[in-house]
């Protein structure tokens, strides 16, 4: 007896289809990775420079803003 | 040896765990270990599902990636309350669909001029569908629009509930039943138009 996959024509493609992806596995995942340190890499920017270019704008440097806090 | 054996038993639980649990453990930890093991369980079939609705390796590719990274930086959004595969495919579907409205070249919707096609005066069965030949499926999947043709995507290669269909679809589900219903009925009508010599 056919297994329900081997009989349907739409799994038939899907299986067809992922198959081709042995090709781009690894340029995928590489680009994915590439991305990934990108993200991590502006988050860090924006984790370092938010706090001073909102100092800046607001005219009060990042010390005179925890005075601030603390008082 | 036993650092090893150790590495082996923690890779083999690690692997057995749900999609949802790898979930709960990547949002804890953010130990990229967990993340590429929901790569490995889906990235192919995003990529399958890519390039039935965009036709092209290439653009199948990079939506992978795209889909791949979008799902990597909403994963704390992902409710539960469907499961992690539907949700999944909800995010390709409506991917590939935006990718082919913006890009306009979807031509098979001038397919849906169905006017001048035979009407179809009965149901189509599931059955037809079901066993029609894999190089007339592909033929006529390329033929109807994005819409039906991710609608029978859903249904019949994806065996998503209808309870599904509409959530990914943000319709009530007697839309649903319709938009299949439709979406069989062209179908049959680029079929028959196709192959009315050779049914």
């Amino acid at each position: 007896m056919m297994a329900e996959h081997e009989k349907n024509p739409f799994k038939k493609l899907q299986q067809e289809n992922e198959a081709k992806f042995d090709l781009y596995d690894q340029k995928v995942k590489q680009n994915i990775s590439g991305r990934k340190d990108l993200w991590g890499f502006f988050g860090e920017l924006i984790e370092m420079y938010i706090p001073r270019i909102l100092s800046t704008i607001l005219g009060v440097s990042p010390a005179e803003q925890e005075e601030e806090k603390e008082k | 040896m036993l650092k090893v054996l150790f590495a082996l038993l923690s890779q083999s639980k690690r692997i057995s765990l749900s999609d949802e649990e790898v979930i709960v453990e990547y949002l804890k930890s953010q130990n990229p270990y967990y993340f590429d093991v929901l790569y490995n369980r889906y990235s192919a079939k995003i990529f399958g599902k890519c390039l039935t609705l965009l036709r092209d390796e290439f653009k199948a590719q990079d939506a992978t990636q795209d889909i791949m990274m979008k799902i990597l930086l909403n994963l704390n959004k992902f409710s539960g309350n469907s499961k992690f595969s539907t949700w999944v495919y909800s995010i390709t579907y409506n991917f590939c669909i935006d990718s082919i409205r913006k890009s306009k070249k979807d031509k098979s919707i001038l397919m849906d001029d169905v006017s001048m096609l035979s009407d179809v005066e009965d149901e189509v069965s599931d059955k037809f569908l079901l066993e029609v030949k894999l190089e007339r499926l592909k033929k006529i999947l390329d033929m109807i629009n994005v819409e039906d043709k991710s609608i029978l995507l859903m249904k019949y290669m994806d065996g998503l509930s209808i309870k599904d269909i509409a959530s990914i679809k943000e319709k009530s589900e007697s839309a649903i039943k319709m938009k299949i219903k439709r979406a069989k009925e062209k179908f049959m009508k680029v079929y028959r138009q196709q192959y009315k010599n050779n049914l």
